[in-house]
């Protein structure tokens, strides 16, 4: 009934709803959808990762004026091309067209107070939505502005505007009141802040200052110039303003300077102040980028070089996840997602392939990379440290480890090297001959250092190194990882399977068969003896006590591959794969592995967190934590660093909401209904929009219902997961994953609840959802009273209906027999062609006879019409001749016919030994061919058997033909087939046709009659069953036995026709 | 020695009068036969002419009738007629030897051409036999001691390696010389050589390529 299907493909043209959304004056928002959201991601920042939206990604227009939060979660921007809602995937517009009440395109500031008003400051006017209601604010409501600069709010939700043209407005009780000016000169207008009091400020050239109720009071900054051109304020998180003056920024605190950040590299002109919530302090300029002065008083500032669009920035506002939102006048809109990993050596590891990754002793990271050999890197700085050989071949770096003695282990993609303290490299040779190189590196608790080689494994104790191979009990073959368990046995993982090294040996631990079902990759030494196994395409799994049991094979972990599992410390395992990093809880782990967890919980990281790439290589060691608790993980384009006591989590749970409700209309009458009841008819095809009203009924003969819905998730929107349920069709939850849409098609009526539940990027579910009750109305002929009336009429025609009923039961019984008779006339037919296919030649020999003698007579009647004169009483021979022949040829054909015929079965007393007579005529020529003696003594006197004369015939022909296929032996002394007739006691003939072979093999004895079993080189295994179906069809039985004598006899009953003919 | 005949023999009672008028009426003397047994008891020791039979009969086959005329002194070249889808037998007769296969409703003219060859070939085996029995009877009017000269000279030895052989005079053994060449009426060695080849008198003399050196 429903059927899912991947929205982005599913998804209408937008240009196709455009085109046909009708304004509807019902409606209090009605919203065009805008194209979803590509964005493009700049990943050089060491912060953030900075997406961007502009024009081509779907913006109206490329800017970003102000941006505001509602409390359902989406964000709302301003645009000069109209009011923009995002919900992290697609756009809708709101302006003039589609809302009256708006008094322009043209957005200039909004404002969320928080009584949830919504105020938006036009080019003309401004407007406030207050829940699904508009209003207007003009002369009359007291608006004498031109558009907001800023607005400033007291807990007690009064607000303080202030317009671009030096006006001052205060909003409270519900009403619109202008204040005096200060003096001073407004240049573009005031800055409003409101302290920890409750009090207004006021910031701009030459005036800071603070309102007493009834005038403005100047406030003095000591040392600080007032009338510097660049001023701004804005309202502190933690009370009284930030204000920034030229080269200074203040923090100000019960009207004193509690802080002054000096900004000597601050430059260009300064648009506007915003603070977020990890205490920094954003200063947008509208001609030279944006700065951020960190709680350190750091600045740092970010222009077109290094992720703006446009130098002209307009605000910062910060989402409830945390991300930071970047506005600009013509420069789209930027997010600025911190970072959960950091890049790490990017002068010379970015964009490189890094394999190993291990903690300097003196701090740092050493860093094997494939391509550009071994470094020393200090977080964001990577040192190169030289290796002798040439410089092409030592720049292939495989592994890198520092052991407890201080001595350096560098593998390159030709050797192996060692470094002790600050001496050259040393070239280490492997115990094995022939092997060169080694991506796996292990030190033991012992100080040994483990190698995988070509074929097996090498150990260095000091400087005495030993092969591990087929001697101590390790097969040839890849190894892939070590790891030492609690008991200090060493274990390693391989093509060959999984082994403990118990003192001398290694012992196979798992087979290279498995479970798992794929390479073990890496082995990590859990708690409680347990060993953990990654794999390569088979997840991870536990070993525990010799029992292996596979963690989330039903927790859906998105990654299948494990390249290493590193224990943070903190409780939980991360674990590089192909596909990004993911992070769960050991003791999660331990659960899903006992069985116990369907929805395991866990975070997947991935370019979107930070990370270079999601590719983690294999091999060891490809991730570690250093001293400091930080985990540092080699990637396929780089090196990235998280440190896990900090890692910020969005435990938010995303808001849900249902946008629309689509179906497609039946006729024009449903339609104009749709209309009436707030939808939008678009053709067939009618949309409706939240919010919805209710009851929501859908008229009759809903086709096609669809639903959008979406998560407001704004870190990670492509990581949102859903899940979707409509109450009335199932009770389970469907797991929608990223989709957006879910469709129904040929919804019977009935009541619905529709209902969506979603989880964030981090795993956090929104578990009470959204959900939209909906009704789909029944036709009147699906109406209960029509459906009684109904009823009744069926019980007036049912009576009369009832004999009429019986009749045909009767009918179909008859017809049913006949079909019944007619399938098994078919098995008999397609029994025939076998047979016939296996008489085919003795047939052909047959007909060849008459067809020749009819030749040779015609050929002789020419030769002697020429004589004179002809000898007549030869040639009315010959012709009598022909005559004779031709009945002949036709005899054949017609039994070759009526073998064919496709017949029901036609029951007529029959004389069986004629017939057996004329069948045994049919076969002589082949029995003779074959060496078979025919053996039919005459009947004792016998009565008509009743029976149908072709299938009897058929019967006895193939039992006949079997006989004789069953002498091919040429060891035969006799073949011989016997035919015997004789009337039984209970009123039956029975046949009897026997042969001189070797018998039938008694597993055999009890197959013969089911289809296609044959003992037959070319048999169909058709015979016999058929033959069966037959004489049953007969009243007959038919069974076969070995004669003591020696070969095989089959023996079938007919019954003997009574007096009078047919029963 | 009878006139030849073509002794048609087949188990199929109208195919077996057909053919019989159609070579009947082509010219041929014709004799007929329902069955290979009864053809047998027939058939005189020194007929002529050639066999056309039915490969396929009941009791006695074609097969088993070429075997037993093989018997004969002089056997009668056989023709097999076979029907339709009697391929495998076909092939398993001319592994014996036959040599004329013919389809029973092969053209008038292939029929009448295979016994027309059938013929000429028995003609030519008869005509052999004559000429050799002719040669050998007069081989046979030479004395035991004369074909053993014969035998020797045969071999290409030279008249006092042949006394030395036989123990007997050079003389003598030019006399016996003499003697055998009047009676064979021949004027040679080289002549008498192939003679007695020929005649088959020496089925194992190497020839008179070949001398022993005794």
């Amino acid at each position: 009934m429903k059927v899912r299907i991947p929205w982005r493909r599913q998804r209408p043209a937008i240009g196709f709803w455009l085109s046909r959304i009708a304004v509807s004056p019902a409606a209090a928002i009605c919203l065009s959808i805008g194209a979803s959201a590509q964005t493009s991601t700049f990943r050089a920042d060491p912060w953030y990762l900075i997406d961007s939206w502009e024009t081509e990604d779907g913006l109206p227009e490329n800017s970003a004026t102000a941006m505001v939060q509602t409390r359902d979660g989406y964000l709302w921007f301003g645009t000069f091309n109209g009011l923009t809602r995002f919900d992290g995937v697609e756009f809708s517009v709101l302006n003039p067209a589609n809302t009256p009440a708006l008094p322009s395109r043209g957005i200039v500031n909004l404002h969320l107070d928080r009584k949830s008003r919504l105020w938006v400051s036009t080019l003309k006017g401004l407007a406030v939505l207050e829940g699904r209601r508009w209003r207007a604010f003009g002369a009359k409501e007291g608006w004498t502005g031109d558009y907001v600069r800023t607005f400033a709010e007291r807990p007690d939700a009064n607000l303080l505007i202030t317009t671009f043209d030096g006006k001052v407005f205060e909003f409270a009780q519900d009403r619109l009141a202008e204040l005096p000016s200060p003096p001073g000169h407004p240049n573009q207008g005031y800055f409003a802040s409101v302290d920890e009091d409750g009090r207004w400020w006021l910031t701009q050239n030459g005036f800071v200052g603070r309102w007493d109720g009834r005038r403005w009071e100047s406030v003095v900054i000591p040392g600080s110039s007032v009338g510097s051109s660049d001023v701004a304020s804005v309202t502190a998180r933690s009370g009284g303003p930030w204000i920034l003056l030229g080269k200074e920024l203040l923090k100000l605190e019960r009207g004193q300077v509690k802080t002054t950040i000096p900004l000597p590299q601050l430059r260009g002109g300064i648009w506007g102040l915003n603070e977020d919530s990890r205490g920094n302090v954003w200063i947008s300029s509208y001609d030279s980028g944006l700065f951020r002065v960190s709680p350190a008083g750091d600045l740092y500032r970010w222009n077109i070089n290094n992720g703006l669009g446009y130098h002209a920035s307009r605000f910062v506002f910060e989402d409830r996840e945390q991300n930071l939102w970047v506005g600009s006048s013509g420069g789209g809109l930027r997010r600025f997602k911190p970072r959960r990993f950091s890049e790490m050596g990017v002068n010379a590891l970015s964009g490189r392939v890094v394999r190993s990754v291990w903690p300097a002793r003196t701090g740092g990271v050493w860093v094997a990379s494939y391509d550009t050999g071994l470094f020393h890197c200090f977080d964001r700085e990577a040192l190169r440290v030289s290796v002798p050989g040439p410089v092409n071949e030592s720049n292939y770096g495989l592994s890198v480890l520092e052991d407890r003695n201080g001595n350096l282990w560098y593998s390159d993609s030709d050797h192996l090297w060692r470094r002790r303290d600050q001496s050259p490299f040393d070239k280490v040779p492997f115990a094995q001959p022939g092997s060169t190189r080694t991506g796996t590196l292990f030190e033991d608790s012992e100080g040994r250092i483990w190698a995988a080689i070509q074929q097996g494994a090498t150990v260095w104790d000091g400087d005495q190194s030993t092969l591990m191979g087929p001697g101590s009990g390790l097969p040839p073959g890849e190894v892939f990882c070590f790891a030492e368990d609690s008991h200090g046995h060493v274990w390693l993982a391989g093509e060959q399977g999984v082994f403990r090294h118990g003192g001398e040996r290694f012992a196979r631990i798992i087979g290279p068969a498995g479970p798992p079902h794929s390479e073990v990759l890496c082995l990590h030494p859990g708690s409680h003896g347990t060993m953990w196994l990654g794999t390569r395409e088979d997840g991870l799994w536990r070993w525990r006590n010799g029992s292996l049991s596979q963690a989330g094979a039903q927790a859906r972990i998105p990654a299948q591959a494990v390249h290493a599992i590193l224990d943070d410390g903190l409780g939980y395992f991360w674990m590089p794969s192909n596909r990004g990093i993911v992070r769960a809880a050991e003791r999660d782990l331990e659960q899903a592995a006992d069985g116990s967890f369907r929805n395991l919980p866990y975070q997947h990281f991935d370019h979107r967190d930070g990370l270079p790439t999601g590719e983690c290589p294999t091999g060891q060691p490809s991730c570690a934590r250093d001293e400091s608790g930080r985990l540092w993980f080699a990637t396929q384009k780089g090196l990235a660093m998280v440190d896990p006591a900090n890692l910020q989590l969005n435990t938010l749970p995303p808001p849900l909401c249902i946008e629309t409700l689509t179906y497609h209309a039946e006729n024009a009458a449903t339609a104009s209904e749709d209309i009436a009841s707030g939808g939008a008819l678009a053709g067939r095809i009618v949309r409706l929009q939240a919010p919805f009203a209710q009851p929501l009924a859908l008229p009759a003969g809903r086709r096609r219902v669809e639903l959008h819905y979406a998560a407001l998730s704004f870190t990670s929107p492509e990581k949102i997961r859903y899940q979707t349920r409509l109450d009335g069709i199932s009770r389970d939850w469907e797991e929608a994953h990223g989709q957006r849409l879910a469709r129904f098609y040929e919804l019977p009526p009935g009541d619905y609840v529709f209902r969506v539940r979603a989880a964030n990027n981090d795993g956090v579910w929104n578990e009470s959802g959204a959900s939209l009750a909906f009704t789909v109305l029944p036709f009147f002929w699906q109406t209960f009273w029509f459906r009684s009336g109904v009823a009744v009429l069926l019980l007036v025609a049912g009576g009369v209906s009832a004999w009429w009923r019986a009749h045909r039961r009767h009918r179909r019984q008859i017809e049913d027999m006949e079909r019944t008779r007619r399938h098994q006339a078919e098995l008999a037919h397609s029994g025939r062609v076998t047979l016939l296919g296996q008489l085919a030649s003795a047939l052909a020999h047959e007909l060849s006879q008459p067809l020749a003698a009819i030749l040779r007579n015609a050929e002789a009647a020419e030769l002697m019409l020429q004589n004179h004169p002809p000898d007549l009483e030869e040639l009315r021979a010959i012709v009598a001749d022909i005559h004779k022949d031709d009945q002949r040829a036709s005899d054949v054909i017609d039994r070759l016919r009526s073998l064919l015929k496709r017949r029901t079965l036609d029951s007529q007393p029959v004389d069986l030994p004629g017939l057996t007579a004329g069948v045994i005529a049919l076969v002589s020529s082949d029995a003779t061919s074959r060496g078979v003696t025919l053996a039919f003594p005459s009947p004792p006197e016998l009565p008509l058997v009743l029976g149908d004369r072709v299938h009897l015939q058929q019967v006895l022909l193939n039992l006949i033909v079997n006989a004789m296929d069953a002498m091919k032996e040429p060891s035969l002394g006799e073949r011989r087939v016997g035919i015997e007739i004789q009337e039984t006691a209970s009123g039956m003939a029975e046949i009897r046709v026997s042969d001189t072979g070797s018998g039938i093999p008694p597993d055999s004895l009890n197959r013969l009659f089911e289809p296609f079993y044959t003992t037959k080189s070319n048999g169909l295994g058709m015979g016999l069953p058929v033959s069966k179906t037959i004489i049953e069809a007969h009243q007959g039985s038919i069974w076969a036995e070995n004669r003591p004598e020696g070969g095989a006899v089959f023996r079938f009953t007919v019954p003997i026709a009574r007096q009078g003919g047919v029963p | 020695m009878s006139d030849p005949k073509v002794y048609i023999v087949d188990d199929d009672e109208t195919y077996l009068r057909a053919v019989s008028r159609l070579l009947r009426a082509s010219g041929f003397d014709v004799s007929t036969h329902p069955s290979p047994g009864e053809f047998l008891a027939e058939l005189e020791p020194d007929a002529a002419g050639c066999v056309i039979t039915d490969l396929r009969m009941p009791g006695m086959d074609g097969i088993a009738l070429q075997a037993a005329l093989n018997k004969f002194e002089i056997p009668l070249p056989v023709v097999f007629l076979s029907g339709q889808g009697d391929i495998p037998t076909t092939v398993a007769a001319m592994r014996r030897g036959a040599e004329d296969f013919l389809t029973k409703q092969a053209p008038k003219e292939e029929l009448i051409a295979t016994v027309q060859r059938a013929l000429a070939r028995d003609q030519r085996q008869r005509a052999e036999r004559a000429r050799m029995k002719a040669l050998q009877e007069r081989f046979a009017a030479l004395s035991a001691r004369e074909l053993q000269v014969l035998q020797l000279v045969v071999r290409g030895q030279l008249n006092k390696q042949i006394a030395a052989a036989l123990g007997i005079h050079e003389r003598t053994v030019k006399l016996h010389r003499t003697s055998i060449t009047s009676k064979l009426r021949v004027y040679s060695a080289a002549e008498l050589a192939t003679l007695a080849r020929e005649a088959q008198l020496f089925p194992n003399s190497p020839g008179p390529a070949f001398p022993n050196g005794q």
